[in-house]
């Protein structure tokens, strides 16, 4: 459910289709920069009204890094 | 008076520096009150656009091609965009006065480098990382002999108030070849801040808030190259660009473009 809601805002804000991108590189995206990352980020954590840890947020970078979140 | 800023923005860098108010939604006024915590009141925040490179025309407060929170700060009805086809900045600044020069020099005389550096403005890097270098560099490199890089001249239209002037740009670029081109920034980030050129307000993660005096920067960055004439750029960089000068004085545009 939570991966679900996941892909559906990454596929906004990255206006991406997920299913032939998940393994792409962030930067190689022509939408993607720091604050659509803030954007995106702070979409995630309003699912369940949770901070995510910065040291998980260090992480990411390709598109599938986000499902995990 | 208070101190005016040459900007650039990295907004996550800000996320991580300012989580706790990373809350509301709307993340124009979450800038505005870092802003506000930082005590900073006058900005010129970088809008670059490349259009003028590529395909030779521009325009007044064309979009910048940064970062979102660049477009959004952009069309503040509070902002007016500096002049430079390339390098150009909005600015809150009421003391800013537009002027078309039709011989332009990126970073030269007429730039808004040159007059922030007679104005005592400084630079703030607002959450950028070790690896982020900014145009800053180029200002300094009017200052010495640069090997690395050579002059170009670019001609194109810029458009003002509905009038096209044509400009002749005349810019410093890296050779046109597929080896290896780059500043090593995070040497260079590494040195500004332990030699205290780089004022450090606030850092987290690896990312930063920090200012410097353009004036110390570029005398820092002179300083470096007169030991080694090759300091801002990156190893892989030097070593073909090394092979390649054994005979010559330094990189020219004959050697990469007819």
């Amino acid at each position: 459910m939570r991966e679900k809601k996941i892909q559906s805002i990454l596929e906004k804000n990255l206006n991406v289709k997920l299913n032939k991108n998940k393994n792409v590189k962030l930067t190689e995206l022509k939408n993607y920069d720091s604050f659509t990352l803030v954007k995106i980020i702070m979409e995630i954590e309003s699912i369940d009204k949770k901070k995510i840890p910065l040291n998980k947020l260090n992480k990411i970078f390709k598109i599938k890094d986000f499902l995990k979140l | 008076m208070k101190k005016k800023y040459l900007c650039h923005v990295d907004f996550f860098g800000l996320y991580n520096i300012f989580s706790n108010k990373f809350e509301k939604k709307n993340l124009k006024n979450i800038f505005n009150e870092i802003l506000e915590e930082l005590e900073i009141e006058t900005i010129y925040l970088a809008t670059f656009n490349y259009d003028f490179l590529r395909i030779g025309k521009t325009k007044y407060g064309a979009k910048s091609q940064l970062n979102e929170i660049t477009r959004i700060i952009q069309k503040q009805k509070s902002f007016k965009h500096t002049f430079d086809p390339v390098f150009s900045f909005c600015t809150n600044d009421k003391d800013y006065k537009i002027k078309i020069i039709k011989n332009f020099e990126s970073f030269g005389e007429d730039s808004l480098y040159n007059y922030a550096l007679k104005n005592n403005m400084e630079y703030l890097h607002l959450g950028t990382n070790h690896d982020f270098i900014s145009t800053g560099i180029h200002f300094a490199e009017k200052f010495f002999d640069v090997k690395y890089r050579y002059k170009k001249r670019f001609i194109g239209n810029y458009k003002f108030k509905n009038k096209n002037n044509k400009i002749i740009y005349n810019h410093t670029v890296w050779p046109m070849t597929k080896k290896f081109c780059r500043y090593d920034a995070k040497k260079i980030n590494n040195d500004l801040i332990k030699d205290g050129v780089w004022d450090v307000l606030k850092s987290k993660n690896g990312f930063y808030i920090k200012k410097s005096k353009i004036k110390v920067f570029n005398n820092y960055i002179k300083e470096k190259v007169k030991n080694d004439p090759f300091y801002p750029v990156h190893k892989k960089t030097q070593t073909w660009m090394k092979k390649f000068l054994k005979d010559k004085k330094r990189i020219s545009l004959e050697n990469f473009e007819n």
